[in-house]
């Protein structure tokens, strides 16, 4: 305690949450766990949000580093070893001590431990490892626990890693193989997909063994994550899916995040450093990964070579349903649930309930409204009992024109940019003849 | 034309419950009886009030016969929304198990069914807060060692509260104190919490906290401010995801240019 009163814990926190707060990931969903006798802490399944950062992100974990003193020499990194940068790495103990501590008070959900390449990736492993060992056994810590596999450290460590962990995760960073090449030299693609490899082969295995003994030990239970930046190369959007795509597909991952990327370094392979971050772009990505995800769309249904980046201007499905007015309108009381959840407007949650609200009554617009549907974009889309809400004219250029949001709410550069916007006129657009 | 009457109750899920069953043994008809939760303050020439004394035994059978006759589900929904502070709140539950009770288990499924949708629709409203709460409640430890929460939700929430934090800090002494409904929350080390209303004497006001605790919660402000990307600042966001109302008992917005 004698070190903690002192300003070194204060200096030791600053510099190592600051240094984090550029991996995007915080979510404390996934591990579903009930309190126990003697331990502090559950997790619960759909993760909880503990405060907002001024960003407007969420905070649910204790997001810091092991350590920011690396070895690597990375070009989009602040960490990097050729900066000038405070220094600063953490005892296991002081993780512990503070974890636990601001856990008990509600601040957090949990820990997200990651760290620079201190020495080599075996030697920071086994400190990460070591932190996770007197963390749940030591301190009884039974709260979220997210963790890094750092590339190229020693798969026993990283499999007993995965013993005490809810997730993993593996930063990809940049989407293809060249631009990790030309920006990170102590990284190459192989050795970051290793890892992640390996951690799917373990998890199941771990599924297989839990099957036959309930109780066996658990192996990372959220499954594994990992990051890619938008922004800091040319790589499309398209190639960026794609490779989510393959990721899910292939790896069985349970998030791709995708972080914009800020410049913090000088350097002419990277956007200057005022460039500001491609937040919406971001967005348009996470709203395509959740089409991914949960809504059965393809990576090349959404975007191709020659379509090769997202709409700004409106959503992914949105996007992909004007270009497919040929399947439109749907009758919402008939068709699939598969079928609804490609109606913009219309999400997860909506399409269930229109599935179990349409066994008991037909439905029409002023049900749909109550069941949360979004009528403002569904309504160019559907019918209920045969009819639409209002006659309208079903052409690619009106329902561009009601979906796209208000102007207000788009960025200033697209809002006035030439073209996007026109405004009406009676004889050209109403078809009133002179 | 039978005059019309109002059953007024306590303004809590087993006071509602309680009134359901004088409803359902009057037999004076369902069209007739509407249920008021608190104080009533609409007069009415032409209702007959009764006041309804709170009766755990009859609660507890609606509350059985909910889970046994309806669902699971349902239970959870009436439980939920009687913790609303919405006014109608009460009524709302009553023609919700009209229908429950007659139809069974699939009156949740009728979601836009004029008796099921407000109740659903009360049901969302808290467990949006409750959700909230889980992770806005900031516990203080106080010089005893132990944990202790203020809370001044839209809803009522101690109830629904005490439940995740017995489950999630089973070896901790702490308590939740709503400060508008004057009620409190106590949990004892592996003990079952125990629910205290009506509370008038404050006596941890005169408590002190802890040696530790102001060092935490600096050090718990530093984190928040500096994990932040000022880049990225989006106070639109952080307002939309975190209501102001919540922010009073939240150390980490204390501190300026947060």
């Amino acid at each position: 305690m004698e070190e903690l009163s002192g300003q070194g814990i204060f200096r030791k926190l600053s510099i190592l949450a600051d240094a984090a707060k550029y991996d995007v990931a915080c979510t404390s969903s996934g591990a579903d766990r009930k309190g126990k006798k003697g331990a502090l802490g559950n997790a619960a399944a759909a993760g909880i949000c503990h405060s907002f950062a001024s960003d407007g992100r969420c905070i649910s974990l204790l997001k810091i580093l092991l350590s920011n003193d690396c070895a690597y020499d990375c070009l989009y990194c602040k960490s990097r070893r050729s900066n000038d940068v405070a220094r600063a790495t953490f005892t296991p103990e002081e993780i512990c001590l503070i974890t636990t501590e601001f856990y008990r008070r509600n601040y957090i959900e949990g820990l997200f431990l990651s760290s620079g390449v201190l020495k080599d990736p075996g030697y920071t492993m086994e400190r990460i490892y070591t932190t996770l060992y007197l963390l749940r056994e030591r301190w009884h810590f039974n709260g979220y626990i997210h963790v890094k596999a750092i590339p190229g450290a020693d798969e026993e460590l990283i499999r007993r890693c995965g013993f005490y962990a809810d997730r993993m995760s593996c930063n990809l960073e940049l989407s293809t193989g060249d631009s990790l090449r030309t920006l990170a030299p102590n990284k190459t693609r192989e050795m970051i997909l290793k890892p992640i490899r390996q951690i799917q082969t373990h998890i199941r295995e771990n599924k297989e063994e839990l099957a036959l003994y309930r109780h066996a030990p658990r192996f990372v239970p959220a499954g594994q994550s990992t990051q890619v930046m938008v922004g800091a190369t040319q790589d499309t959007d398209y190639q960026i899916l794609s490779v989510a795509e393959s990721l899910y597909r292939r790896f069985s991952l349970k998030r791709v995040f995708y972080s914009a990327y800020i410049p913090v370094n000088q350097d002419e392979r990277l956007p200057a450093i005022c460039t500001p971050p491609p937040l919406l772009r971001e967005h348009r990505l996470y709203q395509a990964d959740w089409l991914l995800r949960y809504y059965g769309f393809r990576a090349d249904e959404l975007l191709s070579p020659s379509h090769s980046s997202l709409d700004i201007r409106m959503d992914p499905k949105c996007d992909w349903a004007l270009r497919h007015l040929e399947l439109f309108p749907v009758e919402v009381n008939k068709v699939s649930y598969e079928t609804l959840l490609r109606v913009p407007g219309i999400g997860v949650t909506s399409a269930r309930r229109i599935c179990r609200a349409r066994k008991m009554a037909a439905l029409n617009f002023d049900h749909l409204k109550k069941l949360g549907v979004v009528l403002k974009r569904a309504v160019y889309f559907i019918t209920c009992s045969g009819r639409m809400m209002y006659p309208m004219q079903l052409t690619e250029k009106c329902i561009e024109e009601g979906l796209l949001d208000t102007p207000r709410q788009m960025p200033a550069d697209i809002r006035f940019q030439k073209g996007s916007w026109h405004q009406l006129s009676l004889f050209e657009d109403m078809g009133v003849g002179r | 034309m039978k005059h019309q009457r109002i059953y007024l109750c306590e303004d809590s899920f087993e006071g509602i419950l309680t009134a359901i069953h004088e409803a359902y043994v009057s037999r004076y008809g369902h069209q007739f009886q509407i249920i008021e939760a608190g104080e009533y303050t609409e007069g009415n020439l032409f209702a007959e009030t009764i006041p309804v004394a709170t009766d755990m035994d009859k609660a507890i059978r609606v509350a059985e016969a909910v889970r046994r006759k309806i669902s699971q589900e349902a239970y959870q929904m009436i439980r939920y929304a009687s913790m609303a502070a919405v006014p109608g709140k009460a009524d709302a539950v009553y023609r919700f198990l009209i229908l429950g009770f007659s139809i069974g288990r699939k009156v949740t499924d009728h979601m836009s069914h004029t008796y099921v949708n407000p109740v659903l629709h009360l049901y969302r409203q808290v467990w949006r807060e409750t959700d909230h709460m889980y992770g806005f409640v900031r516990f203080r430890e106080l010089k005893s060692g132990v944990l202790f929460a203020k809370i001044e939700p839209k809803h009522h929430q101690v109830p629904l509260l005490a439940e995740h934090f017995a489950d999630r800090f089973p070896e901790e002494n702490f308590m939740i104190w709503d400060a508008k409904r004057r009620e409190v929350c106590i949990h004892e080390r592996n003990k079952p919490p125990v629910l205290i209303s009506h509370v008038t004497a404050e006596a941890w006001k005169l408590e002190e906290i802890s040696e530790d605790e102001a060092m935490f919660e600096k050090l718990w402000q530093n984190f928040y401010k500096t994990t932040g990307i000022l880049e990225r600042r989006n106070e639109a966001c952080r307002m939309r995801m975190m209501p102001k109302m919540y922010w009073k008992n939240m150390p980490e917005l204390w501190q300026k240019n947060c």
